[in-house]
C-alpha cells in the first residue's frame, strides 16, 4: 500500500532578507522524489547540512516544501528527534499524553500504554518531574519510547540512536530491527552509514545540490563512502 | 477528516487542564495567586486613589472591584496568548498542530480563571449592594470581552515569532491601556466631556463602563457601544485567524533558528 509520495521536493532559506528587498536564496535540498510503501525502510544519508533533518520535517508535515509536492495517503507519521519533550515545563507524563493525542490516539489509549512507555524509557519516578530537569539521554529515551510504543504508520527517525548510554542504544537497535523486520515503515536519517546499510532496504543520498542517488541501501552506501 | 478534529479537541482539552495546573504548581501559594494578584492590585488602587489622593467618592470600591476584575482578565489573556505560539516551538518542531489552537488554549485557560474571579465579584456585590435585574446583561459583556481578548491575543501571538520585540511592545501597550481604560475611575465622571467618546473607542473602556452600569449602577447597557465592540472584535478575530492559518507551516521555521 502506498503511504507517501514525494515529488520534486525542495526547501530553501532566504538569507539577509530585508523588509522590501529579497535576500539571497539558498537551497537546503531540491528535486527530491521517492515513494514510500507500507513496510519500506528508507535510509537517508548525506553530509552535514545536506538537509536530512529538514526533509524529515517536511515528511512529517511540520514545514511546507517551497517546491514540489508531498502526497500523504492518510498515514500517521511520528518524528523522533533528539529534541525530546514538547513542553519543558510539563511533566514527562503530560508530555506523553499530549504527544500521543496529537499522533491520533485517544487519551485512554495513551494512558493504557503509559506504564509500558515509562518502563521502556527507564524513567521511573522521574516521569512526574518537569522535562526541563531531564538529561539529554533521558529526553531521548522519553521520545524514543513514546514514539515506538504508540505505533504510528510511519516512523521518522532522526539520529536518535546515537545518544543515550550503550545499554539503551543496544536496546533501541534491537527494537528497531524487530520493527523493521515486522513491517514497520521507517525513514531513517543517520550519519552512521553502516547502520543504514544494515537496517534499511533502500537508501536516499542527498546533498545541497539535490538528489544524488536512490536505490538498494548497500549499493548507495558504498557509493557514498567511495565519493 | 472527522477523526482528526476529534483528537485536536482532545489535545485542546488536555492542554487547557495542563496549563491550569502548571500555573498553580509553579508557585508556593499555588491557586491562591489567581485571587491574590487582583486583590493586591485592588488594594494598591484603593490606598493610592481612595485614601491618599481622596479621589474615590462613594461607591469607589465597587467600581474598582469591577474594573480590576475585567482588567486582570484581559491583561493575563494578552500575556499568555501572545507567548502561546513561541513557547510551543519545541512541540511544533516535532509534530504538526494547527497553530490557531495555541492562542485559543491560553485564552480558554485564562477565561476559566476569570470565571472564578467573576463569581467572587458577584458574591461580594450581592452581599453588599445587592443583586439587580440588570445583572442579566453581564454574560453578554463577558462574552464580548472573551471575543475581544481572543482577537487581540491571536494577532500578537502571530507577531511574536517574527519579532521578539513584540513582547515589550505588548507590555507597554497594556500599561498604557490600563490607565486609559478607566480601571480605577469612571470615564463618564472623571474625564472632560470633550474627550469621553474618544476614550470609549477603546473597546476595553467600553466593556468596563458597561459592566459598571449593569452591576453597580443597576442601569441597562448602551447597546450601540456594545455593538461597536462586537464589530471591532469580529474584524480583528478574522484578521488574526487568517494570519495564523496562512503562516501555519512557517512558524516552525522561524522558531527553529
Amino acid at each position: 500500500m502506498m503511504l507517501l509520495e514525494a515529488k520534486d521536493l525542495g526547501v530553501m532559506y532566504e538569507r539577509g532578507r530585508r523588509l522590501f528587498r529579497r535576500g539571497e536564496i539558498q537551497w537546503v535540498f531540491h528535486g527530491v522524489s521517492f515513494e514510500l510503501e507500507s513496510g519500506d525502510s528508507l535510509g537517508v544519508i548525506g553530509g552535514n547540512g545536506a538537509g536530512k533533518s529538514t526533509l524529515l520535517r517536511v515528511l512529517a508535515g511540520i514545514i511546507e516544501s517551497d517546491e514540489g509536492e508531498l502526497v500523504n495517503h492518510g498515514a500517521r507519521t511520528a518524528l523522533m528527534s533528539l529534541a525530546g519533550g514538547y513542553y519543558p515545563e510539563l511533566s514527562g507524563r503530560d508530555n506523553i499524553v499530549l504527544g500521543g493525542v496529537l499522533l491520533g490516539f485517544t487519551e485512554a489509549e495513551v494512558r493504557g500504554h503509559m506504564q509500558e512507555i515509562i518502563d521502556f524509557a527507564e524513567l521511573g519516578k522521574h516521569i512526574d518531574k518537569p522535562v526541563s530537569t531531564y538529561s539529554a539521554g533521558m529526553k531521548a529515551r522519553l521520545n524514543f519510547s513514546r514514539a515506538t510504543m504508540l505505533q504510528a504508520d510511519i516512523l521518522l527517525i532522526d539520529e536518535v540512536l546515537s545518544v543515550g548510554d550503550r545499554h539503551f542504544r543496544e536496546k533501541c537497535e534491537a527494537l528497531m530491527r524487530d520493527r523493521i523486520a515486522s513491517d514497520q515503515t521507517v525513514v531513517y536519517v543517520s550519519h552512521n552509514e553502516k547502520s543504514v546499510a544494515e537496517l534499511c532496504d533502500r537508501a536516499l543520498w542527498i546533498d545541497s545540490g539535490g538528489m544524488r542517488a536512490l536505490g538498494p541501501a548497500k549499493e548507495i552506501v558504498e557509493q557514498y563512502l567511495a565519493s | 477528516m472527522a477523526s482528526k478534529h476529534h483528537y485536536y479537541l482532545d489535545f485542546f482539552r488536555l492542554s487547557v487542564i495542563a496549563q491550569f495546573s502548571r500555573d498553580a504548581s509553579r508557585n508556593r501559594l499555588g491557586y491562591a495567586w489567581w485571587v491574590l494578584e487582583p486583590a493586591l492590585m485592588l488594594a494598591v488602587f484603593y490606598v493610592v486613589f481612595g485614601l491618599i489622593l481622596q479621589r474615590g467618592g462613594p461607591g469607589f470600591i465597587y467600581d474598582l472591584l469591577v474594573g480590576v476584575t475585567l482588567w486582570s482578565w484581559f491583561s493575563n489573556t494578552m500575556q499568555k496568548s501572545t507567548a502561546s505560539i513561541s513557547r510551543s516551538a519545541q512541540l511544533m518542531q516535532q509534530i504538526y498542530i494547527p497553530k490557531q489552537l495555541l492562542p485559543l488554549i491560553s485564552v480558554s485557560a485564562e477565561a476559566l480563571k476569570a470565571l472564578i474571579l467573576v463569581i467572587i465579584l458577584l458574591f461580594i456585590l450581592a452581599i453588599t449592594i445587592g443583586p439587580s435585574a440588570t445583572w442579566l446583561w453581564l454574560p453578554l459583556i463577558l462574552a464580548l470581552q472573551l471575543l475581544f481578548g481572543t482577537a487581540c491575543g491571536m494577532i500578537t501571538a502571530h507577531l511574536l515569532p517574527f519579532m521578539n520585540d513584540v513582547k515589550y511592545i505588548v507590555t507597554m501597550v497594556l500599561r498604557l491601556a490600563m490607565f486609559l481604560s478607566g480601571v480605577f475611575y469612571r470615564i463618564d465622571v472623571a474625564v472632560p466631556e470633550a474627550y469621553r467618546d474618544y476614550l470609549m473607542l477603546n473597546p476595553l473602556a467600553t466593556l468596563i463602563a458597561e459592566a459598571r452600569n449593569v452591576l453597580v449602577s443597576g442601569s441597562p447597557p448602551q447597546l450601540d457601544w456594545l455593538l461597536y465592540v462586537f464589530a471591532i472584535s469580529l474584524v480583528l478575530l478574522i484578521i488574526g485567524y487568517w494570519l495564523i492559518k496562512r503562516h501555519d507551516r512557517v512558524y516552525p521555521r522561524l522558531l527553529s533558528r
